[in-house]
């Protein structure tokens, strides 16, 4: 749940609600672009870093200079270390030079953004220094196609964040874009540019905002992915996102768009209170709706989660113990997620899974999933926060200031019993090396005129050889995963791959839960001990014991998160701990709700309610 | 080398200010400009050279040269240089600080006030003991004399 102000708290129960209102950015850059850049600049300072200026998140720790009036004495600012010493922040693209009484450079600083391929941008967004709110209020754009100049503008920041919507170039293509900085507010500056993004941030509010929905799903056993989808409807007036609009933003959006959103709530005192709902990613199915006189532009955005969608393959099998820790630290890796906005890591771990081990490996699956499987084995719940970092923790119970009452809710809770559950029965695995040096994997009868990339998969294995015949040769240096290998040929001949296979035997658990009941079948890859097995059963029986499943609609509360514990009123009135595990928010001018939660049993060491037990207590009947 | 009365108020109304009005001409109070990180060297200096005039041993003292806007304030050799200097001379003369100094990573208008304040203090002690020094000779209206 977010924190809110306690004015908030109450305003937002009242029996006639203020006013609500959104705000949704989104970002239209071409992220194959992105991933074309790099960046260069001319004099710099030397805890400058212009090679991240093309990756939007926020410089919070700012070093402070001389310049007039800049080292505002707050606290805030950080000493620059010496020249030579270990750089703790860098600042972005911060020029040595400085500019005059006029606010003019004598000689100005530039930035170079060369890419590998030829691009169109919709506009550029450039973001100064925020803290210290100082800009550039002069400055001109070049673009060029093979060095040949195709746009060449000068531009005039009034704020810390400017967007310049022209196309460029206005027509074809560019492979560099040189961007020379002429004059800053205030005087006697240099520049401080934080990030440049290649598009437009359009921002669209209550103004333009038709409706919107977010829903929310979480798996507290981890057994599936949460659903984390923004969908949100725009009116549009000026036809940008009309396809046929040749100087439209319609060919430019598509999947990986950031989109970030708040909720506002007006206060009695009259002001708003802005709540962030999420940072997600728009996905393929945009489209567009004509059949009234102002279309209505639809899109749908997910969470980071929900894109990670490339096969980890990294998998190493060597006998040794791996903490899931590590394997998760592995995986995100793999996955090279950006900083958050405000450069904070893109995921967290919970320190428990340092202490989870096992040998085996991961099968050759999505990230997601393999952060999926990572998480149940750790017990743990995997979800994206609501500033788009990746969280991989333990539930935590702590009961939250909030109660779905009766008064807050717009019709009695629904309640569905879920099945009683007789036992759980899971396995743990045990991975040994077979000792056959065997054929695991072979190409035969190529004839390559060229250099050709293979990916070859396999069975888990481990301990690699090869061998080849004719003319067959291996260019580089493959590397050998347990379950695949990416290898260039080049020749004519067969290519066979040995090793020795992988024995993963399972060895089955079962945990009596209730003497009648259906028996829960579930297991993990990564479990390798009868303790951890054990574990896990009694963790999947906890949660499967909360049988109580409620489910109603509610005035709206966008505070609120899954997983969250709270006290939720049944019908007959009684407040109850409940976990949150699905809430969806809309807003169409007013905002409602429709939240589902469980019962949360306490533990053993609470009470109980009658006729209930914990699992593998006596009973004295 | 003359002294310059320091700025010991510093305030957080200061500091606010400070951060919405950057663009104009005047130095902030609420600001950390070469005119302060100067007049900390320059006073710092005048109270060197009046204690070695006097006989106070001050040791360990770096010269310092002035600032100017172009320079970065690094954190060892400009800025805890200033603060050890301060710390030196107000060491070679014996009195109870206002504040203990220290080394920080960053400056608020409370540590300023407190480098300031402690060479007001030496520089006020240091010319009351030199302005009620008597000379041989000399008595004070009132005193009885034995000649």
């Amino acid at each position: 749940m977010v924190n809110v102000s306690n004015q908030y708290k109450i305003d937002i129960n009242k029996l006639h609600r203020n006013m609500s209102s959104m705000r949704i950015n989104l970002s239209i850059v071409d992220s194959d672009a992105l991933d074309a850049s790099t960046v260069s600049d001319s004099n710099a300072m030397y805890y400058s870093d212009s090679s991240t200026i093309n990756i939007p998140h926020a410089h919070t720790n700012k070093y402070m200079t001389m310049e007039h009036n800049r080292f505002i004495l707050d606290g805030n600012g950080i000493l620059p270390p010496e020249v030579g010493s270990p750089i703790d922040y860098y600042q972005g693209y911060v020029s040595s030079e400085m500019s005059g009484e006029n606010m003019r450079f004598t000689t100005p600083p530039s930035i170079t953004i060369n890419f590998s391929n030829y691009f169109k941008f919709t506009g550029l967004t450039f973001t100064f220094d925020r803290i210290l709110g100082t800009y550039c209020n002069k400055m001109r754009i070049y673009a060029y196609y093979d060095d040949v100049e195709v746009y060449n503008k000068l531009h005039y920041p009034t704020a810390v964040q400017f967007v310049t919507d022209d196309n460029i170039p206005a027509t074809g293509f560019c492979n560099k874009i040189v961007v020379e900085f002429l004059a800053t507010y205030p005087a006697r500056r240099r520049i401080n540019l934080e990030y440049i993004v290649l598009g437009l941030v359009k921002t669209f509010t209550d103004d333009n905002i038709s409706s919107t929905k977010w829903d929310r799903h979480t798996d507290l056993l981890s057994t599936s992915l949460e659903t984390n989808v923004f969908s949100f409807n725009i009116l549009d007036v000026n036809k940008e996102f009309n396809p046929e609009n040749t100087s439209g933003y319609w060919r430019y959006v598509g999947q990986r768009q950031p989109v970030t959103f708040d909720y506002g709530y007006e206060l009695s005192d009259g002001k708003t209170e802005w709540i962030r709902g999420g940072t997600l990613y728009t996905d393929d199915t945009v489209s567009i709706d004509t059949k009234d006189t102002i279309p209505v532009v639809k899109f749908k955005a997910v969470s980071i989660l929900s894109q990670l969608t490339a096969k980890y393959y990294k998998n190493e099998y060597n006998g040794q113990l791996h903490s899931l820790y590590d394997l998760a630290t592995d995986v995100l890796t793999f996955a090279n997620l950006s900083p958050l906005e405000d450069g904070s890591s893109p995921y967290y771990l919970d320190p428990v899974l340092q202490t989870i081990y096992t040998p085996n490996i991961l099968s050759e699956v999505e990230i997601n999933k393999a952060l999926q499987t990572i998480a149940n084995a750790g017990l743990c719940v995997l979800k994206v926060s609501r500033n788009g970092q990746i969280r991989i923790e333990r539930l935590d119970t702590t009961l939250l200031d909030f109660n779905m009452s009766l008064d807050n809710i717009k019709s009695t809770p629904s309640v569905v019993q879920l099945p009683i559950v007789k036992s759980i029965k899971t396995k743990y695995k045990n991975t040994t090396m077979s000792s056959t040096d065997e054929e695991i994997a072979s190409v035969k009868n190529l004839v390559l005129t060229e250099d050709t990339t293979f990916k070859i998969n396999y069975t888990k294995s481990t301990e690699f050889s090869m061998s080849l015949t004719g003319t067959l040769a291996v260019v580089g240096s493959p590397y050998f995963y347990s379950t695949s290998v990416t290898i260039t040929l080049s020749g004519s001949g067969d290519f066979t791959l040995y090793g020795h296979k992988l024995i993963e035997n399972s060895i089955d658990v079962e945990l009596p839960v209730n003497p009648v009941g259906y028996d829960c079948v579930v297991s993990n890859e990564l479990i390798n001990t009868e303790h951890d097995a054990l574990e896990y059963a009694k963790w999947i029986a906890n949660d499967l014991f909360n049988r109580n499943s409620y489910k109603t609609d509610d005035r709206g509360y966008p505070e609120l998160d899954t997983t969250d514990v709270i006290r939720g009123d049944t019908s007959y009135g009684n407040a109850l701990s409940v976990i949150v595990t699905d809430y969806s928010v809309s807003y169409n001018g007013a905002l409602s709700g429709s939240i589902k939660y469980i019962s949360l049993l306490p533990t053993i060491d609470g009470f109980k309610i009658c006729g209930m037990f914990n699992v593998g207590q006596d009973i004295v009947l | 080398m003359s002294w310059s009365n320091p700025i010991t108020d510093r305030t957080l109304d200061d500091v606010l200010y400070a951060l919405e009005n950057q663009n104009l001409v005047e130095d902030l109070k609420g600001a950390f400009n070469i005119s302060d990180a100067n007049r900390i060297i320059d006073n710092t200096l005048y109270l060197k050279e009046l204690l070695e005039s006097y006989e106070f041993p001050v040791l360990d003292y770096e010269p310092q040269e002035h600032i100017v806007e172009t320079d970065i304030p690094y954190i060892s050799s400009v800025i805890w240089l200033m603060i050890q200097n301060v710390i030196v001379v107000t060491n070679a003369y014996y009195i109870t600080t206002h504040q203990t100094l220290s080394y920080p990573n960053n400056l608020n208008y409370q540590k300023v006030n407190d480098i300031e304040e402690n060479l007001r203090l030496t520089y006020k002690l240091l010319t009351d003991m030199i302005s009620n020094a008597k000379k041989c000779g000399t008595f004070i209206s009132g005193q009885t004399v034995i000649l």
